[in-house]
């Protein structure tokens, strides 16, 4: 294959597709006591993996959805979570899956979650999300709904694994405008949908969404396994150019750009994507501190995104939210980080203190520990002063497992000289992409719609 | 450790720590307005949810432009403080307000009065807002 041809070809065999998930890691160890730094922080804001249940394959599922865990919580448990949710002080709340909406009871956690006066979200592939679903959500408080869209029509179902999937997010949109809850849209950056995002934000504008969160995809769970659709770390300077120009269309329609954390940081355009933060700019890792993530089986992380072994802090049939969130060792590790505990580029950075090397899951499941991401704006403007720019390169694959990863490798090289001049004008102007990703749109787009044939017109994992 | 008070450089657009005289991008000098003009690191908001943050935030960008706020402009907070000396400011400012958005989250919901006021699309600099009420 040649280098230029950045593709989507058949989905890789090696590994289960929807494995049956281990069931959760069970009375693991907490401090004696709180620390003063424990107890400051509180979880503000919660995402709850309601279900590992899935009606998409999507081919970058960083927790390999599609099967129910095997010890998901039963109503009375999940909510009690609710109750202890509400006493730590918990505002906001998304449940996502899997598909939160597949398991029988999701109604009456969520009027639940509602009722306590917490903010009701969710996030969706909208696969079977119609008008009866969005009448009832209207009902119990959803307040709004993100529908996960990643591209036009052909990158969309051949990511997201099943045909009909776009079209099916997308009336998804209308059904709950109609209903009258506010939605908005959630979008992950690939290799080859990149240069399809523009074009994407557009029709998100037409369908009304209030709100667009954007990430990159990084090599968790299914998407370790195709190192084909990851940016490299140079490619930053490409998707901060297209959020350069989509901000500009946002403005004009009041569509709120919401930067993932792991979009960033500190370059050109920090202020225009994040100059409505409170410190006007991004500031660090938020896991264990404003952030908490809530897998299916009471298992605890400081983030929803991070990998499960290293992150899950207990298991809430063993102890409470409230001993959890404060006496866990992952749950802490954000809150009294240093300087020291960073390496590589990050180390010495002119925006280490502050940073503290950006998202802690972007660096753990690329290179096996947190403290150095080489998927930021400064640091790619920095190596491009000097002619220099980095790659991954995959040395270790990934076991199979949900939100599990495989271990990349950085390589400094310096640019070819023709791309050299052409990031240099990228970053002047910000327009168009570099020769590389312009020379394999073709091909790209091709080969999708080709795939976009082949699809299942459903999928049943039992 | 120390955390800075970032200032975006009028010329490139790069925040600079508002102790440094100058932009180590582009040698801009940074004036003492531009310093002066600097919010302190907010420690509220912490409790607030996230729309009520971005509301915060946006009404301290709009004063962030306008201000002649006074105090502290020293850029930096130190770590030393004893755990037990801690209090919400004093952690607050140590480690900052993240304001998450975790990438398997969403984006917060739209105030429930949204309308030309609410605090929407992040402005660049030097175009705030409309201030919102908080």
């Amino acid at each position: 294959m040649k280098d230029t041809e950045s593709p989507l070809g058949p989905r890789p065999k090696l590994l289960p597709i929807a494995p049956k998930a281990a069931p959760g890691r069970r009375h693991l160890p907490l401090a004696q006591g709180a620390r003063p730094v424990d107890q400051y922080w509180r979880p503000l804001y919660a995402v709850w993996e309601l279900t590992l249940q899935c009606d998409l394959a999507c081919r970058h599922c960083g927790s390999r959805a599609g099967r129910s865990r095997p010890d998901e919580l039963d109503t009375r448990e999940s909510l009690d979570l609710v109750d202890q949710m509400h006493a730590m002080g918990v505002k906001e709340v998304t449940l996502i899956g899997g598909e939160a909406y597949l398991r029988k009871d999701w109604l009456v956690i969520a009027k639940a979650i509602a009722d306590k006066g917490m903010e009701l979200t969710m996030t969706t592939g909208g696969r079977n999300l119609d008008d009866e679903k969005a009448r009832a959500m209207k009902a119990v408080g959803f307040r709004s709904v993100s529908v996960s869209i990643d591209g036009l029509e052909p990158m969309h179902d051949a990511l997201r694994g099943v045909k009909g999937s776009w079209k099916a997010a997308f009336r998804a949109l209308k059904s709950l405008k109609a209903a009258g809850i506010p939605v908005s849209v959630n979008t992950q950056i690939t290799r080859p949908g990149l240069t399809q995002i523009e074009d994407t934000f557009d029709l998100l504008v037409q369908a009304g969404v209030h709100a667009w969160q954007v990430s990159q995809t990084v090599p968790m769970g299914r998407a370790a396994d195709e190192p084909d659709l990851l940016l490299e770390p140079f490619q930053v300077l490409e998707t901060m150019a297209v959020l350069y120009r989509i901000k500009k269309k946002a403005d004009a329609a009041r569509v709120r750009i919401w930067p993932g954390n792991d979009i960033g940081y500190f370059g050109p355009y920090e202020t225009m994507l994040r100059g409505n933060m409170p410190r006007g700019h991004m500031s660090s890792c938020g896991a264990g501190r404003m952030t908490l993530g809530i897998e299916a089986n009471g298992a605890i992380k400081g983030c929803p995104s991070l990998p499960t072994r290293e992150y899950t802090g207990g298991n809430l049939r063993d102890e409470t939210l409230k001993d959890i969130w404060e006496r866990s060792e992952p749950l802490r590790f954000t809150r009294e980080r240093t300087v020291e505990d960073l390496w590589g580029f990050c180390r010495t950075c002119y925006y280490a203190e502050d940073c503290l090397a950006g998202c802690s899951w972007t660096s753990h499941v690329f290179l096996g520990r947190i403290g150095n991401n080489p998927f930021c704006h400064h640091r790619t403007l920095e190596l491009l002063r000097e002619g220099k720019r980095e790659r991954m390169v995959l040395k270790t694959a990934a076991p199979g497992e949900p939100f599990d990863y495989g271990i990349f490798e950085i390589v400094v090289e310096d640019w070819p000289a023709d791309e050299l001049a052409r990031a240099r004008e990228l970053v002047a102007t910000p327009e168009g992409f570099l020769l590389h990703t312009e020379r394999a749109q073709a091909g790209i787009r091709a080969r999708f719609e080709a795939r976009a044939q082949d699809l299942p017109d459903s999928v049943d994992y039992d | 450790m120390a955390r800075h008070t970032h200032i975006p450089c009028t010329q490139c657009a790069r925040h600079v720590r508002a102790t440094d005289p100058q932009c180590p991008f582009c040698g801009t000098a940074i004036t003492e307005a531009q310093r002066l003009s600097v919010a302190s690191a907010p420690s509220l908001s912490h409790r607030l949810s996230r729309s009520a943050m971005l509301a915060v935030g946006a009404s301290l960008t709009l004063g962030a432009c306008a201000s002649t706020t006074s105090g502290d402009r020293d850029g930096q907070v130190t770590a030393d403080a004893r755990p037990d000396a801690m209090d919400e400011g004093t952690i607050g400012a140590l480690y900052g307000d993240p304001g998450p958005a975790p990438e398997y989250g969403a984006p917060p919901p739209p105030p429930m009065d949204a309308g030309d006021s609410d605090g929407g699309p992040a402005p660049r600099y030097g175009a705030p807002p409309a201030p919102v009420a908080v």
